[in-house]
């Protein structure tokens, strides 16, 4: 009737349950989530903690004083959720809670932990060496105050100068050491190493600062002109153009891959910019002419004298140094599949209108001079039966008779990178499928570096990590996974 | 002697009231395990009333919503003096996660003086006993200047 | 003039019974005590430490120093004096008791029936108090409490009735000291057995006229947060603190009186008998102790039902019993 007599009875007998806490004092269980310890030496002021923290616990007060900033961190336990946030994001530790939980105080500000410490201040700003940079997102990523956006698809990275706090946590992540505090530099475009001249960007200049010479192969940028409107980056269609620091110290990617070719000879006048020139130029105060083409040098003295001050970038191409001497200079281009209907797409999504296809005749000719291989009629060919590859000497085009006409059915022409398709082709992963352009997307976009572009395609497949970033960024849709 | 016998009865006989203003029951949770077996704080003659007047220590958890601010302004209204008002986490003295919403008054200070804060979010059961104990030792000085 | 003189004395000694012994002070103190033993033990029972035994000492005082508030809607000359009625009734109460050895300091011939009618009068004070505070809640706790009284009274009234007729034969026995004598000729009434269902029947009893669980309906802290007392602060919530207290102690002592009673110590009365009246008094609160420990709070009609036939049951046996001469 009474289940609990017995046991009140019987109770009276046993030792008590109580712990005597105020007199044997109690520590907290491991890892409790007590009083918030604060190391100001640690902390690097990226506020991390402060966008973490739900309740708003933490604030920060930056003073100005003589040698840099100091800078002041309040944790008001009266307002913290003991969450434990705020330690698990602190990138250098400087925040962490302890199992103290003896927060009792009359005055609830003996309750705010506080530190302070002086900031010296940073030279320069972040600044991104896109040599290095695998657009891995990681500094996007980690960024406090969200100032840095990266989109692997297009191989952009962009910081937004207002809102970085300079912390340097994105230096600190970065996998590749490809981001550095340093002093701004002027911006401006950019040319990549994938260019073939086509002159869309020099079409769409609304100031014309650009010139592009597809016979002499050269690009240059008037920077004084130059609005930084973005027209042609947004033009370009191999994507080789971006908006970006105006390094004047380190070459580009494309510069560097020309150098070897051509033994460095930096023109004595040149006032920015030293192109590797060809010994055997005659003296350009400007600009480096073509290593192998003296006629296409003549006319550059002219143009030079046109924009004396200019800044100009001669672009002895990639393929000088690539291409044998002694083929011609058109090897790649555009290869007429057997399974054309002749429909015209090409003809009318060529941007260099280089293509031309007659219905009535079954005709489909390309003119090589024109012809920039920007792969955008492969991209747009329904029949998916055009493809960029090397053009034997039969059907490369010479100087003298720039149109070359195809006759059907195309003789076959050998595979683009039969080497590394081979190659691949046993693995498991990424695979490699025909009618690569190798514009390097795929290598920008793997986040672990695993792919090589440099005229021909390889992967390592050992850094390889599956994540398909190549696949889904490939233009030409070559890549696959398997 | 009669006025110090009272003054030291004040540190050993303090009851508790308890409001909570719209707590998520954490605190109130941990101010019960007070008076479980394992903490007792009954050893110390703490004690839970049943009403406002009988109360020395009121002891207030939750961020003080529109709804419960009224009625929490007039209970402590009816508590005679001397007495002690206690906030149990980090609620009252700041509205915690709920600062800035439309519906919550916090923090206390705003409409009462605040004797003892304890912080924690929920304080552990041994610090409510600390922070109890300290206002006991608050009351006695009221009763002494009194 | 001596005549004046001894009238003085006389005076003076019944202010030192009423005041001192074994009046006010005495039983405040002697209550306090239990109150704090069965604090204390009850916390035992739930395997915790529990506040020292002088715990309800430092709650009085601590309440003497408190503000006393008076509500807006009370009427604040029955609202003081109403714990005040309680204290005295309870304090002359003590005077009737015959103390193991002592021999009570107001004796008469029906004594009991007074004791009975002052055993109300504390009851009766607190609905006064409580009626005067105006409080809704302090309405549910005095009519509760009123039920709670008419729940014990009736058995009450019979176990004081089998005890008078056990003592008196023909002739109903009404006086403290008359029980107290036929014990010390005849032994223990508890020991009795006629008289064991009324023992346990006031056993039960003494929880409900205290106040405390599961009998403590009228001040049910968790639940009309303690009822007629709620408006109460300061002084007079102390006094009336006070008066629980010494109705603890006024009940353990009819216990003892009436079922206890006296033991002829000799020369050791003066000592002695106060050690067997404490004993008695810490024996009878364990009981009730006990009970608390194990039980939860009963319904308003189930406390009633539980008077009127269990508890009334227990007494009408031993009256009827001792009708029979057993």
């Amino acid at each position: 009737m009474f289940p609990f007599a017995k046991k009140a009875l019987s109770n009276l007998f046993k030792k008590p349950h109580t712990v005597r806490f105020p007199e044997v004092p109690v520590d907290a269980k491991p890892a409790y989530r007590g009083r918030i310890v604060y190391d100001p030496e640690k902390c690097v002021n990226c506020g991390m903690c402060i966008k973490v923290c739900s309740p708003g616990a933490i604030t920060r007060t930056v003073e100005e004083v003589e040698g840099g900033e100091k800078i002041t961190y309040d944790i008001n336990l009266t307002s913290c959720t003991f969450c434990g946030t705020c330690q698990d994001f602190c990138g250098t530790k400087a925040i962490s809670l302890s199992e103290d939980y003896h927060m009792v105080a009359e005055d609830p500000k003996d309750l705010i932990v506080t530190g302070s410490r002086i900031k010296q201040k940073v030279a320069g700003r972040v600044t991104l060496d896109k040599a290095n940079c695998v657009y891995c997102g990681l500094c996007a990523r980690n960024c406090p105050e969200n100032a840095i956006t990266v989109d692997r698809a297009t191989k952009s990275w962009t910081i937004n100068y207002d809102e970085c706090v300079q912390c340097g946590q994105c230096i600190t992540k970065c996998p590749k050491k490809a981001l550095s505090f340093q002093e701004p530099k002027a911006q401006g475009v950019i040319m990549g190493g994938d260019c073939v001249f086509c002159t869309l960007c020099a079409k769409k200049c609304p100031v014309g600062a650009l010139t592009v010479d597809r016979a002499a192969k050269t690009w240059e940028i008037d920077r004084n002109a130059c609005i930084r409107c973005g027209a042609c980056v947004s033009g370009c269609p191999k994507k080789t153009l971006s908006m970006g620091d105006v390094d004047e110290n380190t070459p580009s990617r494309f510069e560097k891959a020309a150098a070897p070719a051509a033994p460095a000879a930096p023109a004595p006048s040149e006032p920015v910019k030293a192109a590797p020139a060809a010994p055997a130029a005659p003296a350009a105060p400007v600009k480096a002419p073509q290593s192998d083409s003296e006629p296409k040098a003549e006319h550059l003295p002219a143009e030079s004298a046109k924009a004396p001050e200019s800044v100009k970038k001669a672009l002895p191409a990639l393929l000088s140094g690539l291409i044998p001497q002694a083929k011609n200079d058109w090897d790649t281009g555009v290869i007429l599949g057997p399974d054309c209907i002749y429909c015209g797409m090409c003809m009318r999504k060529c941007p260099m209108e280089a293509i031309t296809v007659d219905r009535a005749s079954k005709s489909w000719t390309v003119d090589r001079e024109k012809c920039v291989w920007c792969g955008i009629c492969v991209a747009n060919c329904p029949k998916k039966t055009l493809r960029i590859g090397d053009l034997d000497g039969k059907t490369a085009a010479p100087e003298a008779a720039p149109v070359a006409k195809e006759t059907v059915p195309a003789a076959p022409a050998p595979k683009a990178a039969a080497p590394a398709a081979e190659a691949a082709a046993g693995e498991s992963g990424v695979q490699f499928g025909e009618g690569c352009i190798f514009c390097g997307a795929c290598a920008g976009a793997c986040p672990m570096g695993a792919i090589t572009v440099d005229g021909d395609w390889s992967i390592n497949r050992d850094a390889c990590i599956q994540c398909g970033a190549c696949v889904s960024t490939c233009p030409m849709g070559v890549l696959s996974m398997k | 002697m009669f006025k110090k016998i009272i003054a030291n009865s004040m540190t050993k006989s303090p009851w508790i009231y308890h409001v909570n203003t719209g707590s998520c029951n954490g605190c109130d949770i941990e101010l019960v395990a007070c008076l479980t077996p394992r903490y007792d704080v009954e050893r110390y003659g703490f004690k839970l009333a049943g009403t406002p007047r009988h109360a020395d220590i009121v002891v207030v958890s939750g961020p003080i919503t529109s709804q419960s601010k009224d009625r929490l302004l007039r209970t402590l209204e009816q508590v005679p003096n001397p007495h002690c008002v206690v906030t149990i986490g980090s609620c009252p003295q700041s509205g915690n996660v709920f600062k800035g919403s439309y519906s919550v008054e916090a923090p206390l200070e705003k409409f009462c003086e605040v004797d003892v804060a304890i912080a924690g979010c929920t304080p552990k059961p041994e610090a409510i006993i600390e922070g109890l104990y300290k206002a006991a030792q608050i009351l006695k000085k009221k009763r002494e200047a009194m | 003039m001596p005549d004046i003189l001894a009238r003085l004395l006389d005076v003076l000694v019944v202010a030192l019974h009423v005041l001192i012994f074994p009046g006010l002070l005495f039983a405040a103190v002697g209550g306090l005590l239990l109150a704090g033993i069965d604090r204390k033990v009850l916390a035992h029972m739930q395997r915790r430490i529990g506040p020292p035994i002088v715990q309800p000492f430092y709650d009085f005082f601590k309440l003497m120093g408190k503000e006393t508030i008076i509500p807006a809607a009370a009427r604040p000359g029955i609202y003081k004096a109403a714990p005040i009625i309680g204290l005295v009734s309870l304090s002359l109460m003590m005077l009737f008791f015959p103390i193991f050895g002592h021999s009570a300091a107001f004796g008469g011939t029906a004594d009991l029936i007074v004791i009975l009618y002052l055993l109300t009068i504390p009851a009766v004070a607190l609905i006064i108090g409580g009626s005067a505070s105006g409080s809704p809640f302090a309405g549910v706790g005095i009519s509760r409490e009123m039920v709670v009284m008419l729940g014990y009274e009736l058995p009450l009234v019979m176990v004081l009735l089998a005890v008078a007729k056990k003592v008196g034969g023909s002739a109903l026995v009404f006086s403290l000291q008359g029980i107290s004598d036929w014990q010390l000729t005849n032994g223990c009434l508890l020991f009795q057995w006629s008289m064991i269902p009324a023992a346990l029947a006031f056993l039960l009893i003494i929880p409900a006229e205290v106040g405390t669980q599961p009998f403590d309906v009228a001040e049910a802290e968790t639940e009309i947060c303690e009822g007629p007392l709620i408006e109460y602060s300061g002084a007079p919530l102390a006094i009336f603190k006070l008066n629980t207290a010494i109705k603890m102690f006024v009940m353990t002592a009819l216990f003892s009186v009436l079922f206890l009673g006296d033991i002829n110590l000799g020369q050791y009365w003066l000592l002695g008998g106060l050690v067997l009246f404490v004993i008695s008094a810490v024996l009878t609160i364990l009981c009730m102790t006990f009970i608390h420990a194990f039980t939860a709070r009963l319904k308003i009609e189930h406390l009633f039902k539980f008077y009127w036939t269990v508890v009334a049951g227990l007494a009408l046996v031993s009256l009827v019993l001792v009708w029979f001469g057993l």
